[in-house]
């Protein structure tokens, strides 16, 4: 199709009058009309789908309400399936992991692993000891002093 | 048609300059309308109901010519429309969306039934399958006799073959009569970029067309 056709093709498939140059060009060229023939049946075939104007019958109104009532409830349902939610489900948990794991690579690496670690927690442990014992003379004193007064009191 | 098969250039602009008229969407009743819904005000939605319902229902009906169907998917387009209207952009007018938004639940609904139609037919014998086979024949040929009908049948599944935005601008254009200028209007888009769409548009569909007669079994007008 020549671009003098192709630049009016709208206003031929409208069925306007063209300029009398573009009637001759088509009557000229077969190719042309052929072409717009072609393009001619396909807009009839296209308006065959026109129908009249409708209106739904009574009550519509308030069945479309109920269709976004039921919609609106599934829609939780399906917000979860959306594959969005899934993406942002799967960008929070890897923004957790990587969170997590500069955690433990921090704290672990503010504590550096001493070798003598292990030595001074059992060293560590010994005044404990000491304290427990203590403890324990301590109550053992308490006790001796109770029965010397039990003893003084029988005297 | 030969040059249909290649690449061809799209229409320029006339040489005669045109007055365009660019309407702003923004600032129209209608977009006071829609503001209203996208605040959730009930009445402005009932508004945009009553006032579209009838269009709705006669795009739907003249793509599936069915009353039970157009009736369910008018309900799901105004569903859509409530949910989706809150990323109305005001590019286009509200009719050229709500229309755009119908005739894809009109192709979704196509889709689906074919799906089902598929798996329906999945479950059943060689035998059972043979039969229905016949059956549908049968009807294909029954509308034979109709050339309107089959003529309607196969512009719908050649429509199907096209990108949403293409099928609405060539229904706008060819089913609502819209001229050039109007469908500029009411994309936002200059009218040479209407013009080039449409035909690029009309050359799909002529080659869906032509890719339909070819293959075997296909009884078209």
């Amino acid at each position: 199709m020549h671009q003098t056709i192709r630049d009016n093709l709208e206003e031929f498939l409208k069925g306007n009058k063209v300029p009398q140059e573009l009637q001759a060009h088509l009557d000229a060229c077969g190719e042309c009309a052929s072409e717009l023939s072609l393009f001619q049946s396909q807009a009839a075939m296209l308006r065959s789908l026109q129908s009249g104007e409708m209106e739904p019958r009574a009550g519509f109104y308030a069945r479309v309400l109920d269709r976004i009532e039921q919609e609106g409830r599934s829609s939780i349902w399906a917000a979860l399936l959306e594959p969005s939610f899934g993406r942002r489900i799967a960008m929070a948990s890897a923004v957790l992991v990587v969170l997590l794991g500069t955690y433990f690579v921090t704290t672990e690496s503010s504590e550096p692993m001493n070798p003598s670690t292990a030595e001074s927690a059992m060293t560590s442990s010994l005044p404990a000891q000491v304290s427990l014992d203590q403890d324990g003379l301590q109550q053992q004193r308490q006790r001796d002093a109770v029965l010397v007064n039990l003893a003084a009191y029988h005297e | 048609m030969k040059v249909l098969a290649g690449v061809l250039p799209f229409p320029v602009s006339s040489s005669e300059p045109r007055v365009k008229t660019k309407v702003d969407h923004r600032n129209t009743e209608e977009a006071a309308l829609v503001r209203r819904v996208q605040a959730r005000d009930e009445l402005a939605f009932r508004e945009i109901v009553e006032r579209y319902q009838a269009k709705v229902f006669s795009i739907i009906f003249g793509i599936l010519r069915n009353h039970n169907d157009a009736e369910d998917i008018a309900q799901q387009v105004f569903s859509k429309i409530y949910f989706s209207i809150k990323n109305f952009d005001f590019r286009s007018s509200l009719l050229t969306w709500i229309y755009k938004i119908t005739v894809n639940e009109c192709y979704d609904y196509l889709r689906k039934k074919r799906v089902r139609k598929l798996v329906y037919e999945s479950d059943f014998s060689d035998e059972d399958a043979q039969r229905m086979q016949n059956i549908d024949t049968a009807i294909d040929q029954h509308q034979g006799v109709d050339t309107q009908l089959a003529q309607r049948d196969l512009v719908v599944k050649l429509l199907g073959k096209l990108s949403s935005e293409d099928r609405s601008l060539l229904l706008l254009k060819e089913v609502e009569g819209h001229s050039v200028e109007e469908l500029a209007q009411m994309t936002g888009m200059n009218e040479n970029t209407i013009k080039v769409k449409l035909f690029r548009a009309r050359q799909k569909l002529l080659k869906a067309s032509q890719r339909l007669k070819r293959a075997p079994g296909q009884n078209l007008v």
